[in-house]
C-alpha cells in the first residue's frame, strides 16, 4: 500500500514519533540515493555501507530539516557525506579495485538490453568499465560532484546544496574532472576519422636495444 | 536537466560517457533487506527510548543496546554536566584573555566573533560550504541558525558548535585542531571530558563540543602516517556519530 503524503510530511510524522514514515520515505528515494552511493564509492560493498550510513543519519537527524530545500536534496546530502566520510576514512584505493568491482549490477543491465548483439553489449560493457574506471582516478570530490550532475542528472544549483559548496565550486569540480577523464578516456570520444589512439605509427624498424651477441671485437 | 554553458566537445563527450554510464538498476534486494533490518532496529531503539528514560534505576544490559540506554537516560545528566563544563571552559578561556596583548577590553569578544566570521566566509569562498540553504539541510538546525555553523571557542563560549551533516566539518576541525592543543593545559587531564561525557574513548585530545545540537567530544587521534583520525562523539554513546580524516600539518 503506498503512501500519499509527501516527502515533507512523511519526514516531519517520523519525527512527530510516526515509526513507519521514515522507512516509506526512504523506500521512495532508495534507488537513486543506491545510484549515487554506487558510483560514489565505485563499489557495491562499500555502497551499502555508505547508503546505511547515510539512512542512519537521516534517521537521527530529521528533525534538523527545516524545509528550505527539498527532502530528497537534504537525503542525498546527507548520503553523500555519509560516502565521502567513509572513502576519506578508509582511503579506498579503488583504481587497484575496479578490475573486479566494476561489474555491478549496472553494467549487467546495460548489457542484457543488447542480448541479440553480444558485440554490442561486449563494446558496452566494455565502455562502462573503462568509464567507471577513469572517474575512480578522480579525488573524492570531482566524483560525487560529476556522479550527481553528469550521470543523475541534477541541476548545478541543487547540486551545490547536496554537497554543501558553492555552485561555482561545483562547476569547477565537473570542469577539473571532465577534463581529466577526458583525456583518460580519449579513444572513446574522439571523432570517427581522428588518428586512433594507441601505439603511433610505425616510421621504421625497431632499433634493438641491447647489442647482438657475437664474438668479441678484435 | 543539467546546467552546460560552453563546453570543450572533449568535456561535452565525458559528460555523454557517464550519462551512458548512469546506475538505472534498483537496489539489490540483499541491500534492501540490510537496510530494512537495521530501520527496524532505529525504530525499536528509538521505541524503546522513552521506557529506558522512565526507569534510569534497571539494571543496565548488556551489547550495544546499553549504551543506546545510556545516551537516552543520561541526556538528563549531560544537561547537570554541561553547567560545570562551561564552568571549567570559562575559566580556562579567562587566563587566555589576559594573556593576549592584542585583545583589550570588552571589546574583545565581538572583534573576536566577528573575525571568526570573517574567516568562515574566506573558507566558502575558497570552495567550502556555500551559505544559507546548504547550511540549512545540514545538522542541527532544530537548535537555531547558530547551532549550524561550527563556532570556535571564543574566550566567553564554553565550547564550539559542530554539525556533522555540515561539509566543511573537516576545515572546521582543522581550525579547531589547534585550539584542542591549546586547551590541553587547562583540561590537562584526558579523562576530564569523558568523565563528563562518560565515553570510554580511546587516547587524542580532547575538545569539548556541542554535535548536533548534544553535548559532545571531539577526539584527535594521535597522529599516524599522513593524516590524522578525527572522531566526534556525542555523549553516552560510544560510538563515533561522524569520523573524519584530517592532513598533517
Amino acid at each position: 500500500m503506498t503512501d500519499d503524503r509527501s516527502d515533507q510530511a512523511l519526514l516531519q510524522a517520523h519525527v512527530d514519533g510516526d515509526a513507519d514514515a521514515f522507512g516509506e520515505l526512504f523506500a521512495r528515494h532508495r534507488d537513486r540515493l543506491w545510484a549515487v552511493a554506487l558510483r560514489t564509492m565505485g563499489n557495491p560493498e562499500d555502497a551499502a555501507d555508505g547508503l546505511q550510513d547515510g539512512m542512519i543519519a537521516a534517521f537521527r537527524r530529521a528533525g534538523s530539516f527545516r524545509g528550505e530545500a527539498a527532502v530528497t536534496t537534504w537525503l542525498h546530502r546527507v548520503v553523500v557525506n555519509a560516502c565521502l566520510d567513509r572513502i576519506r576514512a578508509a582511503k579506498i584505493r579503488r583504481l587497484e579495485a575496479l578490475p573486479d568491482d566494476v561489474e555491478d549490477r549496472g553494467t549487467l543491465v546495460a548489457t542484457a538490453v543488447h542480448d541479440d548483439q553480444p558485440d554490442v553489449a561486449a563494446e558496452d560493457a566494455e565502455r562502462r568499465r573503462r568509464v567507471l574506471a577513469a572517474l575512480a582516478t578522480l579525488p573524492a570530490d570531482q566524483r560525487a560532484a560529476l556522479v550527481l550532475v553528469d550521470m543523475e542528472g541534477y541541476p548545478v544549483a541543487e547540486v551545490a546544496v547536496m554537497l554543501g559548496c558553492a555552485e561555482g565550486t561545483v562547476k569547477s569540480r565537473c570542469s577539473r574532472g571532465r577534463t581529466k577523464l577526458a583525456g583518460l578516456l580519449l579513444d572513446l570520444h574522439r571523432p570517427v576519422g581522428d588518428l586512433p589512439h594507441g601505439n603511433p605509427p610505425v616510421d621504421g624498424p625497431v632499433q634493438p636495444t641491447v647489442r647482438p651477441r657475437g664474438p668479441p671485437a678484435p | 536537466m543539467t546546467d552546460a554553458p560552453d563546453l570543450t566537445p572533449e568535456q561535452d563527450a565525458v559528460r555523454r560517457l557517464l550519462a551512458d554510464a548512469r546506475h538505472d538498476a534498483p537496489t539489490p534486494p540483499e541491500v534492501v533487506a540490510h537496510l530494512d533490518a537495521t530501520l527496524a532496529s532505529l525504530v525499536a531503539d528509538r521505541g524503546e527510548a522513552p521506557a529506558a528514560s522512565d526507569a534510569p534505576s534497571r539494571p543496565a544490559p548488556v551489547a550495544d543496546l546499553a549504551a543506546r540506554r545510556r545516551r537516552m537516560a543520561g541526556i538528563g545528566l549531560l544537561a547537570a554536566a554541561a553547567v560545570v563544563v562551561a564552568g571549567v571552559a570559562i575559566g580556562q578561556g579567562l587566563p587566555r584573555m589576559s594573556s593576549d596583548d592584542s585583545a583589550a577590553g570588552s571589546a574583545a569578544d565581538g572583534d573576536m566573533s566577528t573575525s571568526q566570521e570573517r574567516d568562515f566566509g574566506s573558507q566558502e569562498d575558497s570552495g567550502g560550504a556555500d551559505s544559507g540553504g546548504a547550511e540549512s539541510e545540514s545538522g542541527a538546525a532544530e537548535m537555531g541558525p547558530e547551532s549550524l555553523k561550527s563556532t570556535a571557542p571564543s574566550p566567553g563560549a564554553a565550547y564550539p558548535t559542530l554539525s556533522t551533516a555540515d561539509a566543511d566539518l573537516d576545515q572546521q576541525l582543522l581550525g579547531l585542531r589547534s585550539d584542542a592543543g591549546a586547551r590541553r593545559n587547562p583540561l590537562a587531564s584526558p579523562s576530564q571530558p569523558d568523565a563528563f561525557c562518560m565515553l570510554g574513548i580511546g587516547p587524542g585530545r580532547r575538545l569539548a563540543a556541542e554535535i548536533d545540537g548534544q553535548p559532545g567530544v571531539v577526539v584527535y587521534s594521535p597522529r599516524s602516517g599522513d593524516a590524522q583520525e578525527v572522531a566526534l562523539f556525542v555523549c553516552g554513546d560510544g560510538e563515533p556519530v561522524r569520523t573524519l580524516f584530517l592532513p598533517l600539518p
